[in-house]
C-alpha cells in the first residue's frame, strides 16, 4: 500500500494505491467512496475492499475527492463538477501507476451516482460499473441524509438545556460536513444507471435490489450495511466478508 | 489551504505501518512547538467533520508543522503483529521520527474524546510532550454537579420525564457506536488524574480543557474541572461551551474551536 498524492498543484488529491499481489491482472479497480458521515464510516471497509481486490491480483486505487478528507481544497469550494474531474484524473493515475488500461469503478453509495456521471468522461473509459448500494439518485440520498441530520439535532436537542440548544444548520452543511448550495444542486441531479451494459449492481441484504436489472447483473453481497439506520451511522462499516465476495467474483469475470 | 503550506505522507513504525499527515509551514521554526493530533474515536485523521484537516490547516498558516496521525488498527494504521495494539506505543514512535526530521524538540498534543485520553497518556510517558489542549477528555462529577443536577430536575420535572423518553423513542435516541467499537476507553480514576495533574503543573506543562455541552452526564458548569483538580487553577485554561455539540457539527462551531486553539498556541508557544 502506497500513499500518494495526484493531480494538479492547484487541486492536488491523496489516495492510496495497492499493488495488486502476485502477477498483476490485466484489468485495474478505481474505487469512489461515498461522502460525508457514510465516507467516515465506511473509510476502513473502503481500505478493506481494497486489500482484497489487491490479494485478487487486481492493481487498485482509493482517493479523496477534492476538498474532501485528506485531498486539498476547503469543504465548501467542493463542487460535482470537480468531482467528476477527480475521478478521471485518478484513473488516470491509477493507469500510470498499474501499466493497465482496463480499468473497472467500484462506486460505494454516493460514489456510486458519481461515477455513472462520470461514465461519458473521456479519459474514463471504464469497461465496468460496481454499484455498491447505490441510491435511486441524488436526490433519494441527500433526503436521507437530510433526515438522519434533523434527527440527530433533535435527539440531542432533546437532552440539551433550554438555553444550549444547538443553532439551526447554517444551509452550507449537512450532518456536520460543507454542504455548498451548487453542490446540493447538482448532487440532486444524479440518477441511478439504467440497464445491464456494463453494470453490476452489488447489493447488501438490507438494500434494495435495482428495479429491472436482470438477475445475472445483480451480485448479492450477503451482509446487511445499515445505511438508511441513524442507529449505525457512528458504527464502523467494515464488510470483509462482501469486500472478498466481491473481489472473487471480479477475479472471475475479469482478466 | 494556502499555497504556502505543504502536505505531505508519513509513514513511520515497524515495516511503516502507521500512517500520518505532516502538514509545514512556510518557514519552519524549530523553537516552536510541534502539534500532534490523534484518532477520535474511530474515525480516521481527518478528524470529524475535517475537524483536524482544518486544524491542521490553520496551525500550520501560523506558523506550526502539525501532524494528524492513525493510531494502530485505525484508518490506515495496521495493528501491529504479535502484540497488543498500543495507541501510547504509537505516538512515542511518531515522536521519534519527527525528532529525526528536527521539525522542532518539543511537542504539543490536541485531542477530543478518546484523541484528548491519547494526548493525556503520551503526556504522562513521554517529557517531551510540553503542552495539551484537550476536548472533552476526562471529566469528573463532584458534589456541585449532582447539586445542579438535581436542583435542575426539581426545577423542570418534565426534564427527567424528557430523559426517560429520550432512552425508550426511537425519534430521540442517540446514534451510538455498536459492536466491538461500543467498547469505551478504561477511563482513569480520579485520583489517577489528579496525580498526573500534580506531576504535569510540576513539569509545567502547558493545558488547556474544553467542555461541550453534550458531554452533560459528567460536566455541569464551567469551572468544574478547577473544584475537581484544584491544582489546575491557574495553571491551566479551561473552557465551558455548552452551545457546541461533542463532535462539532456546526460549521460555527469548529470555528471557534479552530480560533481558541489557534489563539492559545500563539500564546503558549510564545
Amino acid at each position: 500500500m502506497q500513499a500518494l498524492q495526484f493531480g494538479s498543484k492547484q487541486r492536488l488529491l491523496f489516495g492510496f494505491h495497492h499493488a495488486a499481489h502476485g502477477a498483476a491482472r490485466q484489468t485495474a479497480v478505481l474505487i469512489c467512496n461515498s461522502w460525508g458521515l457514510e465516507y467516515m464510516r465506511s473509510y476502513r471497509g473502503v481500505r478493506v475492499l481494497a486489500q482484497k481486490l489487491a490479494a485478487a491480483g487486481f492493481e487498485t486505487l482509493r482517493f479523496d475527492y477534492s476538498g474532501t478528507g485528506d485531498s486539498q481544497g476547503h469543504s465548501l469550494d467542493a463542487r460535482l463538477e470537480h468531482w467528476l474531474e477527480d475521478l478521471v484524473l485518478a484513473a488516470r493515475e491509477l493507469r500510470e501507476l498499474s501499466g493497465k488500461q482496463d480499468i473497472v469503478v467500484i462506486g460505494l453509495r454516493l460514489g456510486a451516482l458519481i461515477a455513472e456521471a462520470a461514465r461519458q468522461r473521456p479519459g474514463l473509459n471504464a469497461r465496468l460499473l460496481v454499484h455498491w448500494d447505490v441510491p435511486e439518485s441524488g436526490k433519494t440520498y441527500i433526503d436521507l441524509m437530510r433526515e438522519h441530520s434533523d434527527r440527530s439535532d433533535a435527539a440531542k436537542n432533546w437532552r440539551r438545556d433550554r438555553k444550549a440548544q444547538l443553532p439551526p444548520s447554517d444551509g452550507n452543511e449537512l450532518q456536520g460536513h460543507a454542504f455548498p448550495p451548487a453542490l446540493a444542486e447538482a448532487l440532486r441531479g444524479l440518477q441511478a444507471p439504467q440497464g445491464e451494459a456494463g453494470n453490476l449492481w452489488f447489493v447488501s441484504s438490507d438494500h434494495p435490489a435495482p428495479l429491472g436489472a436482470a438477475a445475472s447483473a445483480v451480485l448479492p453481497s450477503g451482509e446487511a450495511a445499515h445505511w438508511q439506520e441513524l442507529d449505525w451511522v457512528n458504527t464502523p462499516w467494515v464488510p470483509a466478508a462482501a469486500a472478498g465476495k466481491l473481489a472473487n467474483h471480479l477475479a472471475g469475470v475479469l482478466r | 489551504m494556502s499555497a504556502d503550506l505543504t502536505e505531505s505522507l508519513l509513514q513511520f513504525g515497524e515495516q511503516g505501518r502507521l500512517f500520518g499527515i505532516l502538514t509545514l509551514p512556510a518557514s519552519i521554526n524549530p523553537a516552536r512547538p510541534v502539534v500532534v493530533i490523534p484518532n477520535t474515536g474511530f474515525e480516521h485523521r481527518v478528524g470529524p467533520n475535517r475537524l483536524h484537516v482544518q486544524t491542521a490547516r490553520a496551525l500550520a498558516a501560523a506558523g506550526f508543522c502539525v501532524v494528524r496521525y492513525d493510531v494502530s488498527g485505525l484508518g490506515d494504521s495496521d495493528a501491529p503483529q504479535g502484540q497488543a495494539a498500543s495507541s501510547l506505543a504509537d505516538s512515542q514512535q511518531l515522536l521519534d521520527v519527527l525528532d529525526k526530521r528536527q521539525l522542532g524538540t518539543r511537542y504539543m498534543v490536541i485531542g477530543l474524546c478518546s484523541g484528548s485520553h491519547d494526548g493525556h497518556q503520551l503526556c504522562r510517558a513521554d517529557a517531551r510532550v510540553m503542552g495539551l489542549f484537550s476536548i472533552d477528555g476526562y471529566a469528573y462529577r463532584n458534589g456541585r454537579y449532582h447539586w445542579l443536577y438535581w436542583a435542575g430536575r426539581l426545577a423542570h420535572p418534565l426534564r427527567s420525564v424528557k430523559n426517560l423518553l429520550g432512552r425508550v423513542l426511537p425519534q430521540y435516541r442517540l446514534s451510538e457506536p455498536r459492536g466491538a467499537d461500543a467498547e469505551m476507553i478504561q477511563w482513569p480514576s480520579a485520583a489517577e488524574v489528579a496525580a498526573d495533574y500534580q506531576h504535569f503543573v510540576q513539569r509545567r506543562v502547558i493545558m488547556a480543557f474544553v467542555f461541550t455541552g453534550d458531554v452533560h452526564d459528567t460536566y455541569l458548569y464551567a469551572d468544574q474541572h478547577f473544584d475537581v483538580f484544584p491544582v489546575l487553577r491557574g495553571a491551566a485554561e479551561l473552557l465551558y461551551l455548552s452551545h457546541i455539540d461533542h463532535t462539532l457539527t456546526r460549521r460555527a462551531a469548529r470555528e471557534e474551536m479552530i480560533r481558541y486553539i489557534r489563539a492559545w498556541l500563539l500564546k503558549v508557544a510564545a
